[in-house]
Parts: structure tokens; sequence; C-alpha cells
């Protein structure tokens, strides 16, 4: 792949806002900033009155809005991750799109799915075809079986046809690999079998500190240099960077990688820049869904998450 | 859009600032002005080399502040690499607690099923046109086989369909006490 600019490769980020408290979050964007990278940060715009999956902020909290809405004037992408924190109808969904789209002015263009909600589309055993969902069902002991309802028009979850208007990309498989373009050479891609979805698009798996600069080791950014790849990392930055500081490794690692000639730029301009290399289209054949989805398993089964 | 910090291009003028300074030690307001970055960001740099506190505040040593700046500035890959060596047995211990803290693999299967075919199916898994039969006598080894014989077909999908539509049978030998 040739990036703008001469860069050898590209990286960015997805933050889910999962644990994420306003002061951990102005510290861990404080140091990205600074550094060059300009990431995608996902939020949840409403709060909601259900019980909450974590102690996270919303945008409902004005201080924490007032943050974001700073990050994207910095040049950060603002991303969806659900309307808020819990499972949400179809009408709080529809609350959580508009007050996006008040507090940020424009819809969402990318989102990643939170784990907690069943409003989620083409989730659990859906994100997987045929055999493969069998599989899927017997290793998680059909605890996710029929779980995801978003993409159901006759449920009061459902959304598909709102996700189809709003948002662009939605976040799909996770691998252990750094270079996401070579674990999904097809992101970012439309599913037929999943129309709801515009296109999907996979990431590198980091959701805690460990992960994270386990995946940004110097050997794997060394080896994502030489092929020319591209990293979607998939993270918390509430869940390890920071604790009443920086975490030491974290700050280093980003230092050096700032130093690298990659190309530091959002999720959404990334994919804009894959799609337009295939002349804005990329359909999923179902051979390549059978690999993609038989990958994904294996790594289910070896690391047992994501 | 800044590809790298904007201070990294005018840190010889930083730190001739920071020499002109009356005292010897830099505050993070003096540091924050010289480098042109918000408060949290100017605390985060001068962090490591705090080592005095006036009120409530720390101040950091000007000299080791100014040679922490070039480190981040230039690259000093010797002092990283003396702090990764430093650090190393805390990482590992911490590496070995994310392990076992990790969710437990679901399926315990050897690595050379990453290269199943048809060819060699584990015992007791069947197909045959329009039948898949799995017998197992424990619920991993139902798993086990489930796991083999997804990816044979993925491994061979013309293999499968060949298989699954033609009057071929591949079976091999035959489980006990259960089947799917």
């Amino acid at each position: 792949m040739i990036w703008p600019g001469g860069k050898s490769f590209a990286f960015t980020i997805f933050d889910d806002p999962d644990s994420q408290t306003l002061e951990a979050g102005r510290e861990v964007y404080a140091l990205l900033a600074d550094l060059g990278f300009r990431t995608t940060k996902g939020v949840w715009p409403i709060r909601g009155s259900g019980t909450p999956s974590d102690h996270g902020g919303t945008c409902a909290e004005p201080a924490y809005r007032t943050w974001v809405q700073d990050l994207q004037r910095e040049g950060f992408e603002i991303g969806l991750h659900n309307a808020t924190l819990h499972t949400s109808d179809r009408q709080q969904t529809r609350l959580g799109l508009e007050k996006f789209v008040e507090y940020f002015g424009v819809s969402p263009i990318t989102m990643a799915q939170h784990y907690y909600c069943t409003e989620n589309i083409y989730w659990g055993d859906q994100r997987v075809s045929g055999l493969h969902r069998l599989l899927y069902n017997a290793l998680t002991r059909g605890h996710n079986r029929n779980r995801s309802h978003g993409h159901i028009p006759s449920h009061p979850e459902f959304w598909g046809d709102l996700c189809r208007q709003h948002v662009r990309y939605v976040r799909n498989f996770t691998f252990a690999e750094t270079n996401t373009l070579r674990a999904c050479p097809y992101m970012p891609y439309h599913d037929p079998d999943r129309p709801y979805v515009n296109y999907w698009y996979a990431s590198a798996e980091g959701a805690t500190v460990e992960p994270f600069l386990d995946r940004l080791s110097d050997a794997h950014l060394d080896r994502l240099e030489a092929e020319g790849g591209a990293c979607i990392m998939y993270t918390h930055f509430g869940l390890g960077f920071w604790d009443n500081r920086l975490h030491a490794g974290f700050s280093d690692l980003m230092t050096r990688l700032a130093r690298r000639n990659g190309w530091f730029v959002p999720v959404s301009q990334l994919l804009d820049y894959l799609l337009a290399q295939r002349g804005g289209q990329s359909v999923l054949q179902p051979g390549q869904r059978r690999e993609l989805e038989r990958r994904w398993l294996l790594h289910k089964v070896r690391f047992g998450n994501a | 859009m800044p590809d790298k910090p904007s201070w990294y291009g005018r840190l010889e003028q930083v730190i001739v600032e920071l020499d002109n300074l009356p005292w010897p030690w830099v505050d993070r307001e003096t540091l924050q002005s010289l480098l042109r970055v918000g408060p949290r960001r100017a605390q985060q740099i001068m962090r490591p080399c705090v080592t005095r506190q006036v009120g409530a505040n720390g101040v950091a040593d000007r000299q080791e502040l100014i040679a922490h700046l070039k480190r981040l500035a230039t690259g000093d890959e010797a002092h990283y690499e003396r702090r990764r060596r430093q650090k190393l047995a805390q990482v590992l211990d911490g590496l070995r607690q994310a392990a076992l803290a990790q969710p437990k693999v679901l399926v315990k299967a050897p690595t050379t099923v990453l290269s199943q075919q048809f060819a060699n199916l584990p015992d007791g898994v069947s197909v045959r046109p329009g039948t898949i039969s799995i017998t197992f006598s424990s619920p991993n080894e139902a798993l086990q086989r489930l796991l083999a014989l997804a990816i044979a077909i993925g491994n061979d999908f013309s293999e499968f369909e060949r298989i699954a539509t033609a009057e071929i049978e591949t079976t091999t030998g035959v489980g006990t006490a259960g089947s799917l």
C-alpha cells in the first residue's frame, strides 16, 4: 500500500470509552495531541436511566462533553459507542444519534459496538455464519446466541436503518496481528449478508494497557513498517493507561512510535483512503467471509476474548 | 496538523531560555510557556525530573529537565533500552499475571489442528451427503472435534462441498457416550 505524504505505514486507534474518567482521558489525550497523533475517540452521547456497565463518562456530563468537543477541534475524530453504556431501545438510540449531531455537528462516521448492549447489530453469534456460528455457539456455551437485536426490524431495539443512514464504518473482527490490513485485507468491506452496516472494519487487539503495549512492541512496529501496513488499535484508554500518572511504558511507546514515519490519522480518514484505493467499493465475497470468520474463531479459541 | 511535537524543532532555543533562568529549578508554568503546550502535557513532561516541592507544586531540576527534553526530542534509544532492561522483571511478572487473568481458553487443542484436513479427521467425525455426525465421550472432546471439522472445512471448502454433495463418505471411528 502506498500511503499519502511518503509515509511508510498507517496507524490509528479507536478508543472505547469504557471506564474512562474525564481525569484519565485528559491525561492520555494530552500526550497523544502533543506527539502528533490524531485518532478516534468513542463516546456515549447520552447517560440513559438504566444500569450502566461501568463508571465511564458520557457526553451528558457538561465538563466531559466540553473536553471531547475540544478534542474534536484539535483534529481528533469523535466516534460512536452506542447511545449509552447500557442497552437502548430504538427511541433512545435515535435520541443518542440526535444528541451526537447536536454536540459534534455531524453524524458519527465511525462506530464500535459496546459489548454490554443488546441493541448491537449483527453481534454475538450473528457475527459469523453457517457452521462457524454453530462452532461459535459451542465455544461460548450459547451465551451470545441471538443476543443482539439491532438488525431485527420487528424488535423494539431495532435501529439498523438508522445505522445505515448515519454511520459509515462499524468495527467487527479483532485480531492479534498488529498489521490489521494483513489480518483483514478486504477492509473496509460491505457484507451483503449484513445489509444494515455500510462497511465493516477490523482491529488489532489491545483492550487494556498490557496487550496494547505487547501489540505495539518495537519488533511488531518494525514489521508493520517493513510491510507498509496499517494498524487500527482497539483499546480502552480507561483501563490501565493512567493511574494517578500516565503508564510509563505507554508514554515511552507512544513517544517512540511518533518518531516513526507513520501516517497518524483518525480511523475514518484511514478507511476512506483505503476505500478510495478500491474505487469506492468493497464487497465481501463468500469465500473471503469464510476465511475471515475462520481466522477470527481461531483467534477466539487461542485468546478467549475480543 | 503537526506530525511531531512542535517544540522538537525549537529545542535549542528552549534550552537557551532554560539556561538563562535565574534559578536552577523549573516550574510547570515556565515549561508550559517555553514549550507552548498545555498544563497537563507540561506536567507529564517534567514529572520524571521533579525532585523538589515548592508549596503544593513540584519543580524540576533544570539540568535534568534539559537532558530529559533532549532524550524526548532526539530519541535516546540507549536510554530507553536501559530503562527497558531495568523493568524487565516487572514486565515479565505483569505479563504472567495478565496471562493468568486472561479468560480461559475454551477448547484445548493441539496447534496441528490449524492444518486439519478431511483425510485425517479425528475419530468420531463423519461427513456424508446431507449428514454431519460427531460422536464423543466428553463435552471437551465434542468441542475439539467440532473445531477440527470447522477448520478442515475452512482449509478446503471445495473438498467439503465435494464430500457433502457426492455419494462419498468420510468416516473415522465411532464414539460411545453421545453425539451431536
